[in-house]
């Protein structure tokens, strides 16, 4: 599902912001590791169990990634499911590609 | 009052059955009937018999406070406009008692100032019930014109009489003059002792108390004298050794002693010591073991905690609320929501407000959204009231689940609201991204004149920070320090550098930190940091990281931003070198963690 996601993302024109990750590795390395955010295992696995069109609700212990964020800003417009996501800081509601934040987080 | 249609003779002919009569009446409806009769078959002239109504009801307990006014009443009437009658305290002083101890003890006094003008000669029971009524009241004024009513009168010295004052003076706070006629007792008892002692130590003056006690003769000496002395001692960190001396010399101990002595020695987190003392207590009561748990729970060691939970044997609402609070302290929310469960389930206890305040804000860390709506259901099943602190928890828990439409919901419902709820209900606002709206509470508080709080400008703060207002955040500044005088505090000078910073201004930030009358912590220099990092001021952002660290921290955060700018820039030599740093100080990054809440179940992701 992780995989479906990536491939849908990058249809759109999404382009990994492998600057999010602090790690000296090669690129393809660092946009595995971006893969496997845990905010993006839970939208993955929220994606498969719940009925189509429903909102989700993520929860995060820390600041979501600027990566992450962009992200899930894209998922929300490709599924058409709004998504709620409570970080460290604040709450960011996904909906059809915009972020409640307004990209203040 | 069928008895009345029935009866072969009447009951009022005599005074006794009447009095029973009077005494079976279950509302005012029948009272008034009975009273009715009374008056007009005469008998309610009859003196023994107002006499005896008086006597029997004036003290009537507050289920049937009919009967009281009732016996006030008859007095009024018959006793106090009656000239010509013996001038007797006996029954004023029943009539003064049942103001003095009951719902309304100002009227004990204007009674006192009637006798005094009736000329019926005033009893050492007619100044203690007045002096009763002003301990109650707290009016120290009026009780020193007893006191010197008192002075005048032949019973001065009565021993009963100047206790009775020392209660007052030190009920009212003034220790001075409680001293002074202490001093001046010609006797004392324990009871003198022990309030004067009381009194000290409830003022935090535990010298003094000590002083006494060692002045007090042994014999005079008991129970109460030695557990107010170690309670007062245990309460301080340098009294603890005192109070166990004292604990160690006293020749019988009650749960109160041993109680006390756990208490203080867990206050000060010798937690050993204390539970030394437990092992080899005779008896334990709930008490005892809800001081036990909560010590556990305050070091973090939950489990201990919860063992001795388990083995308590008869546990009570606070041994529950103890427990829960412990966990939600230590961060285990779910087990303190287990724990809640059970109280209900197997000890069949009904949770109190605090229970509920303990379990909200556990629901509020975990942010389940449906346990939030079952808790809500279930409180207002139970109707228990919103306009405390329940209310403000509920609005509390259902912003940090997500909802802020079920908070306005509930913030909208209740009818008293306080700052407390106004707070709550703008730092949801604020966390929801949803500044426009904070603000306009703050507003809305200003024009209801309700007197806002340092707490309520940090949420407005961090609202127009999470929604980059800038301008509504510098008016809310301006607004808090000039109208209405409240000093900011570290948490709005961070949320100001916030706002400052995100929309740019970092010069402007930069020099509000440096303005900072107290000392900037690391959150807010931290909060800088991020800000240089994000407008790419590597600079200045190297610089106060570097300033953060030698500061010694050990704070993950700070170490990560750093790599973070480095990296940002390419520059992995410098990353590679703050990691080392890291594992060198063992301080290692947070791991990201992310949970979904799905059909009740929660699911939980890891990632290192």
């Amino acid at each position: 599902m992780v995989r479906k996601m990536s491939e849908r993302i990058k249809s759109c024109g999404y382009v990994p912001d492998t600057n999010a990750v602090l790690q000296d590795l090669e690129e393809t390395e660092k946009e595995e590791s971006l893969e496997v955010h845990s905010e993006r295992l839970a939208i993955a696995y929220g994606l498969i169990s719940t009925k189509p069109g429903s909102p989700l609700r993520i929860f995060k212990n820390l600041r979501v990634c600027s990566d992450c964020h962009t992200v899930t800003k894209l998922i929300s417009k490709i599924t058409g499911r709004k998504i709620v996501m409570r970080d460290r800081n604040r709450f960011h509601h996904f909906v059809d590609g915009s972020c409640s934040c307004g990209g203040f987080w | 009052m069928l008895v009345f249609a029935h009866s072969h003779h009447h009951p009022w002919s005599s005074i006794s059955p009447t009095i029973h009569l009077l005494g079976t009446c279950k509302t005012s409806h029948d009272l008034n009937k009975l009273h009715a009769r009374l008056i007009t078959t005469g008998l309610i002239k009859n003196p023994d018999l107002t006499t005896r109504i008086v006597l029997a009801f004036a003290s009537a307990s507050s289920r049937r406070p009919f009967l009281a006014e009732f016996a006030r009443c008859v007095f009024h009437e018959h006793h106090v406009s009656s000239s010509g009658e013996v001038k007797d305290p006996f029954l004023w002083n029943a009539v003064i008692k049942s103001h003095s101890h009951g719902v309304d003890p100002i009227k004990a006094l204007f009674l006192l100032c009637l006798m005094l003008e009736s000329g019926v000669p005033v009893d050492k029971f007619s100044i203690s019930l007045a002096l009763k009524a002003c301990s109650r009241l707290g009016y120290v004024k009026e009780g020193m014109q007893i006191h010197g009513l008192l002075i005048k009168s032949r019973t001065w010295s009565d021993l009963f009489l100047q206790n009775c004052l020392i209660g007052l003076y030190i009920k009212c706070g003034f220790l001075g003059f409680a001293r002074q006629v202490f001093d001046r007792m010609p006797e004392r008892d324990s009871v003198s002792y022990n309030s004067m002692i009381d009194g000290y130590v409830k003022c935090g003056l535990v010298e003094s108390a000590g002083e006494l006690f060692d002045l007090m003769p042994r014999e005079k000496r008991n129970l109460i004298t030695w557990n107010s002395m170690i309670g007062g001692y245990a309460q301080r960190a340098d009294g603890v050794d005192v109070a166990e001396k004292l604990f160690d010399e006293m020749p019988e101990k009650d749960l109160i002693s041993w109680n006390s002595m756990i208490g203080g020695y867990v206050k000060h987190g010798r937690i050993e010591d204390a539970k030394g003392l437990f092992n080899v207590m005779p008896r334990r009561d709930v008490v005892t073991w809800a001081i036990m748990i909560d010590g556990y729970g305050k070091l973090g060691l939950v489990h201990v905690a919860k063992t001795l939970f388990d083995q308590m044997p008869h546990r009570d609402v606070v041994a529950y609320n103890s427990m829960m609070s412990g966990y939600v302290q230590n961060r285990y929310h779910m087990e303190a929501l287990e724990v809640f469960n059970h109280m209900e389930k197997e000890s069949h206890l009904t949770p109190d407000e605090t229970s509920l305040v303990i379990v909200l804000s556990a629901i509020a860390q975990l942010g389940r959204l449906s346990k939030a709506i079952d808790m809500h259901l279930y409180i207002v099943e139970r109707q228990f009231p919103l306009s405390g602190k329940l209310g403000v928890a509920l609005i509390d828990m259902y912003s940090k689940c997500g909802s802020i439409q079920h908070a306005m919901r509930v913030f909208d419902g209740i009818e008293s609201k306080s700052i407390d709820h106004w707070n709550a209900m703008i730092g949801g606002l604020a966390v929801h991204g949803l500044g426009e709206s904070a603000f306009d509470m703050l507003l809305q508080i200003e024009r209801r004149s309700i007197k806002p709080d340092h707490i309520t400008f940090v949420g407005v703060l961090n609202a127009c920070s999470h929604s980059g207002l800038v301008k509504e955040g510098l008016l809310c500044f301006e607004l808090m320090r000039r109208k209405h005088k409240i000093e900011p505090r570290l948490q709005h000078y961070g949320c100001m550098v916030d706002i400052l910073a995100r929309s740019g201004s970092i010069k402007l930030a930069k020099n509000l930190i440096e303005g900072m009358p107290i000392e900037p912590n690391d959150v807010i220099w931290r909060t800088f940091l991020t800000a240089c990092s994000h407008h790419k001021e590597f600079e200045t952002g190297e610089l106060v990281a570097k300033h953060l660290i030698l500061q010694g921290g050990y704070n993950p955060s700070s170490y990560v931003l750093l790599s973070n700018m480095y990296a940002s820039n390419g520059m992995w030599k410098d990353v590679r070198r703050v990691r080392t740093m890291m594992k060198e100080k063992k301080i290692e990054k947070i791991p990201g963690c992310s949970w979904i809440e799905l059909d009740g179940r929660v699911h939980e992701f890891l990632c290192r």
